[in-house]
């Protein structure tokens, strides 16, 4: 018999402890999104450009002498000059001060409608595609409810209730936005949920609530981030309609889309009062929307490295 | 859904639309008639802001309604223009008998027909009068005609229709009691809806009538040849017409036009003949009119801008006459008209130039009491804390005021601001502007008195000075910041009942006193004008300041390319 | 398959009735009625003569019963803004204006935008997907009313009419008074178009049975047709079908820039009005069409895409 003792064997130490290494540093999904968005040049450059419009929005008022609110009814729709860079609008407001004070709203209202509306729309579009069934049905007819009740009646009750401030604004903005997008989702997750790694993390036991926020959602992003991208201009113009009926910002506060929609009453006299806040909307649009490109790039797990 | 917010992304636009224009029309003649040369093929492009509802002339409450119904019926009198003032003419009635008290009008029609042949009766006139005040109708216009004897009880349902005071003598003849003396009341039967109505032709169409232009009779200088809904309509001269000499156009053409800057391509194009300019169209066409390139016609409309106070709110500051004349004085009427709206005259009074007194102008009769209130209080703060005083409350306190906005339009925004800051830098009051999301939903709140200041506009009914006075008695309606003084509700029932027109005016020029300086009830901002562009062709294009917006019985084309 | 389209057929009754009675009660809690849409108030007893015509003195539930009642026998009330047409007429008379427009509109607007669309997905991070995608992000950041407006503004006066609708045969004469108003109102979607396809055929060409089918040595334009295309263009129904529905009842600015006699103008304006009767009857008549185009893009998506059958089926 064989007799095996510590004597007759010896340590040598592990000479290729590298044999099983991770040659590439081990980084989590949202690290890889950033290393591939960083590669994106069109990207970078456009989420720079969000970054001065948004530091813009927050000094810019304070880089001119006249105050956004100031009235000079004497020099009203000036041209752009050495004293009112952008001009003045039908007050003689400097349009300057007024373009960077409005922007806040737009940006903010722009981007927290768009989170409200992507989450709401994602958990009821997705819960309503995963189950399917009897949920889905009634879902869906809720769904069918409220586009169908004229969203002007709605808007005005909000307003009556509500009264007026930056929440109900969102509420009216909101209130009937998310169906849009829980469609989609919806439809996209009926698709998805056929798919074999969805089959697999069934059958490992998943719960419903993991497939659907783990698997489903992050392979919709494509579409969503489309969606998002048209949403925020969406929401951008549509604040300008709200303000006009009394929900939105209330003067002699401002936004790009009210001082977008009164330059377009004059653009052919005055084309700068619709030039600068029309200038500020499309440049941001299109940097979101380059930013967009390259996030639904970097965050699409399928193409993940 | 995105777009569902778009489309109605353009609602404040109609209210926009709705707002600028209460009472756009002209008052003077366009052009030359002598020496012209007329165009062979005598027709006009005009265009119609909104839809022609009905040409139901019991049921029409808008004015392009009454537009068209004007030009395609006639009452007993036309009101026409001759580029200074109105003047009521002589249409459907060839002599109208009033009686020494004023309280019985005698009309006595003349002979002419309905384009289908049959003869205009005092029938007609009779039937269409009752269909009006007929409470099932439930028509808008009724209460114009209330000064008849038991109109208002018949539309009340209180008495019945053989009780009014309508009375036919004979076919040719039309007997019309009155409460009081009217000495309007030949205006009064040249609005459009009491016009004549044929009994057969209206039965027969039931509930639709006036929905199919086939199916009417007209006795006016023109019949409705084509009429699209919400498109176009189109009029045809009328070979039936009694004055067909008059007419020299064969063919008018009405395009409805919403929007503001399509009109306005069209207009500079030459599909359209004549427009009506505001804002910065207004400035273009103005000097292009200077130049000759285009015909211009302008003047005052009756029609005024206000800002009136609740009188009844809660912190009881507005119930002080001291602090409302404040806030009135505190206003640079100035810097309103040159620098804000560009347009209209400053008003330092309530009732606008042009309206007539008799056939004097009483504006120019009675000196604006506002002008005297300037020079009396030259610092409309001291004012302002005075009335506080009075009401036991701190004058050194700052105060924040609720101004509701009546519209949502970039012209009345414009507006709001421009109040506000005028308040707060003159007064040193805060101003928290708040506005509603349409038009209802403001005419609720105020009802509700839920706001301290507003402001509005107001166009008069008839020419008499009577529509800007009669409306801020207690408890009309048409008061809406339910401004009360017993002395005023007097005087204007003393006006009521009295037809001569000196008395008339010093009782109208106390009331003024009262309404804008000595109890401040309102603070009247502007007189509002008219202003409308031609084509050089056109001629004897009228815009009277009552009745219809284009008078086109007498217009013609020289000169079209 | 008809199971599924008899049972959706009757949720569709029920949803309707939800629609029919939240409209009517909403309706009738926001301020204001169609009394004080007048510029003047009217004298009282006017206004109850108004009131007693239209049955607006009665409770509200007492109007709901009789609403309903007449919605059964098909009978949608006479509009109050417009005296003697009844909505039944109104909506024949304007809904085939707006159809027109609007199917002119979004079948311009899918092939012009589905084709560049795929485009610029075959052609990634080339100058012609950045074309397409600027100009994409051009028709999403500019509002319809600023390209109609101008459109307007450089053919007024030239070869195509800016303003009006054909008015003797609405489905078919007159093209050239719809040229400028479809473009317009395509705008927008064939931009919505675009981006959606390019997303979606870029998605789909990552997928791995496109790689078999390549590794198979299928053909490249039978990969497009039978696997990218038919694959990529689910997300472009799911809101085609819609969309479809929202073009068809009009396009309040399109409308009213262009002056054309349609649904959806009329519709906005009869809530500025609170003409009760057009608001339910535009509600009623807006919300079905709408649930009928949801029906239909769902039968669709089980015929387009094997994976998904429709709900209820046995899997």
């Amino acid at each position: 018999m064989l007799e095996l003792n510590k004597e007759k064997f010896q340590i040598i130490g592990c000479e290729n402890e590298d044999a099983e290494a991770i040659l590439r540093p081990n980084i989590t999904y949202w690290q890889d999104a950033w290393r591939r968005l960083k590669q994106n040049k069109l990207a970078m450059f456009s989420m720079a450009i969000l970054m001065i419009i948004v530091l813009m929005t927050i000094i810019g008022p304070y880089l001119t002498k006249y105050k956004f609110d100031e009235q000079f009814t004497n020099i009203s729709n000036q041209r752009p000059s050495a004293e009112h860079w952008f001009g003045t609008d039908q007050l003689g407001r400097d349009m300057f001060a007024r373009t960077w004070v409005g922007g806040r709203i737009s940006i903010a209202i722009g981007i927290i409608g768009t989170i409200i509306e992507v989450i709401v729309g994602c958990i009821y579009g997705g819960i309503s595609g995963y189950y399917g069934g009897l949920v889905d049905d009634i879902m869906m007819r809720i769904v069918e409810v409220i586009n169908s009740i004229p969203y002007l009646i709605v808007v005005i009750l909000v307003s009556v209730v509500l009264g007026q401030g930056l929440g109900s604004l969102i509420i009216a903005l909101v209130i009937t936005g998310w169906v849009g997008i829980a469609r989609i989702i919806r439809g996209q997750v009926m698709q998805l949920k056929e798919s074999e790694y969805v089959l697999a993390a069934q059958a490992l036991g998943s719960d419903p609530g993991r497939i659907i926020t783990r698997h489903l959602i992050p392979n919709t992003i494509g579409v969503l981030i489309v969606y998002v991208t048209f949403s925020i201009p969406g929401f951008i113009f549509a604040e300008a309609f709200l303000s006009f009926i009394g929900l939105g910002v209330q003067p002699p506060m401002t936004s790009w889309g009210a001082m977008a929609a009164f330059g377009q009453t004059v653009f052919e006299f005055y084309p700068h009062e619709l030039f600068f806040p029309a200038a500020a909307i499309c440049l941001t649009m299109i940097a979101f929307n380059l930013l967009g490109d390259g996030l639904r790039d970097a965050l699409d797990p399928k193409l993940r490295q | 859904m995105k777009s569902k917010k778009m489309f109605a992304a353009v609602v404040a636009f109609v209210l926009a639309l709705s707002v600028g224009l209460t009472g756009c029309g002209k008052s003077q003649q366009a052009g030359n008639n002598s020496n012209d040369k007329i165009d062979k093929d005598q027709y006009l492009n005009l265009i119609l802001p909104a839809d022609v509802k009905t040409l139901d002339s019991s049921k029409a409450t808008d004015s392009y309604s009454g537009q068209i119904i004007g030009e395609v019926m006639e009452g007993m009198t036309r009101i026409t223009n001759d580029g200074q003032k109105d003047k009521v003419e002589l249409a459907g009635a060839e002599k109208i008998d009033k009686s020494e008290d004023g309280l019985t009008w005698t009309f006595h029609l003349r002979d002419y027909s309905w384009s289908d042949g049959k003869k205009v009766t005092a029938e007609d006139f009779k039937y269409a009068w009752l269909r009006l005040l007929d409470p099932n109708t439930a028509s808008d216009y009724a209460y114009f005609i209330f000064d008849i004897k038991n109109a208002a009880e018949y539309n009340a349902g209180n008495a019945k229709a053989e009780d009014v005071g309508i009375k036919v003598i004979d076919e040719k003849t039309l007997q019309v009691t009155l409460n009081n003396p009217v000495p309007y009341f030949d205006q009064i039967v040249a609005f459009k809806n009491l016009v004549p109505l044929r009994k057969d032709i209206v039965e027969a169409a039931g509930e639709t009538y006036g929905q199919d232009p086939a199916k009417l009779v007209y006795n006016g200088p023109f019949v409705v040849e084509q009429w699209v809904k919400g498109s176009k309509v189109v009029l045809k001269k009328n070979e039936k017409y009694w004055d067909a000499k008059s007419v020299k156009l064969q063919t008018v053409n009405f395009q409805v036009v919403k929007e503001e800057a399509s009109r306005m391509k069209m207009f500079e194009t030459k599909q359209l003949d004549a427009v009506g300019a505001r804002g910065e169209y207004l400035t273009k066409y103005k000097e292009q009119a200077q130049k000759g390139q285009i015909a211009y016609m302008t003047g005052y409309a009756p029609s005024s801008t206000y800002v009136f106070f609740n009188v009844n709110d809660k912190s009881k500051v507005f119930s002080s006459p001291k602090v409302r004349l404040a806030f009135s004085l505190a206003l640079d009427r100035e810097d309103y008209v040159k620098n804000v709206m560009k347009r209209y005259y400053a008003a330092y009074g309530w009732a606008p130039y042009a309206l007539l007194n008799g056939d004097k102008e009483y504006r120019k009769e009675v000196p604006e009491p506002l002008k005297a209130a300037m020079e009396q209080y030259k610092d409309p703060k001291a004012l302002f804390q005075e009335g506080l005083k009075d009401l036991g409350l701190d004058p050194n306190k700052q105060y924040e005021f609720l101004y509701l906005s009546s519209g949502t339009d970039t012209l009345t925004r414009t507006l709001d601001e421009w109040y506000q800051k005028q308040w707060e830098t003159k007064l040193g009051v805060k101003i928290k502007i708040e506005s509603t999301s349409d038009f209802p939903q403001f005419v609720d709140r105020v009802d509700r008195g839920e706001y301290q200041i507003s402001a509005m506009g107001w166009a008069g009914d008839y020419n008499d000075p009577m529509t800007f006075f009669d409306m801020f008695t207690t408890g009309n309606g048409n008061n809406p910041g339910k401004w009360s003084n017993k002395d005023y509700d007097a005087l204007v029932d003393k006006v009521r009942k009295e037809a001569d027109f000196n008395k008339r005016l010093e009782l109208f020029k106390q009331m003024e006193e009262i309404l804008v300086v000595k109890d401040a009830g309102i603070a009247p901002v502007a007189y509002r004008d008219k202003h409308l562009f031609l084509q050089n062709y056109v001629k004897g294009f009228q815009a009277p300041l009552f009745g219809m917006d284009y008078e086109i019985k007498y217009a013609y084309t020289s000169g079209r390319q | 398959m008809t199971r599924f389209v008899i049972r959706r057929l009757g949720y569709m009754v029920l949803t309707m009735w939800v629609i029919i009675t939240v409209t009517f009660f909403l309706m009738n809690t926001i301020p204001g009625d169609p009394i004080s849409v007048k510029a003047k108030k009217l004298p009282p007893q006017i206004q109850e003569n108004i009131r007693r015509k239209y049955g607006l003195d009665k409770p509200v539930y007492l109007r709901y019963i009789d609403y309903l009642k007449n919605v059964i026998k098909g009978d949608l009330g006479e509009s109050i803004e417009t005296p003697g047409l009844t909505a039944n007429q109104i909506i024949r008379e304007r809904f085939p204006v707006s159809a027109r427009l609007g199917l002119q509109g979004v079948t311009f607007g899918l092939i012009i935008g589905l084709i560049l669309g795929i485009v610029a997905a075959f052609r990634r991070n080339s100058w012609i997907d950045y074309l397409v995608m600027f100009i994409a992000i051009l028709g999403i950041s500019v509002p319809s009313f600023v390209i109609a407006v101008l459109l307007q503004y450089f053919f007024s006066g030239g070869i195509l009419p800016t303003v009006g609708w054909p008015t003797v045969n609405v489905w078919t004469s007159g093209f050239k008074f719809t040229i400028l108003p479809t473009i317009a109102l395509s705008f927008g979607s064939i931009a919505t178009y675009a981006r959606y396809m390019r997303a979606s055929v870029l998605d789909v060409v990552n997928q791995d049975y496109i790689l078999t089918a390549r590794a198979k040595g299928v053909s490249n334009v039978a990969i497009i047709w039978k696997h990218i295309i038919r694959n990529a263009i689910l997300p472009i129904i799911t809101i085609l079908g819609p969309q479809i529905a929202g073009v068809i009842t009009g396009s309040f600015i399109i409308e009213r820039i262009f002056s054309i006699p349609g649904l959806g103008e009329y519709y906005v304006q009869s809530i500025n009005n609170r003409d009760y009767t057009m608001i339910m009857a535009t509600t009623i008549f807006f919300a079905a069409l709408y649930i009928i185009s949801l029906l239909v893009v769902d039968i669709l998506y089980g015929v387009i895409d094997p994976r998904i059958r429709v709900t209820g089926e046995k899997r």
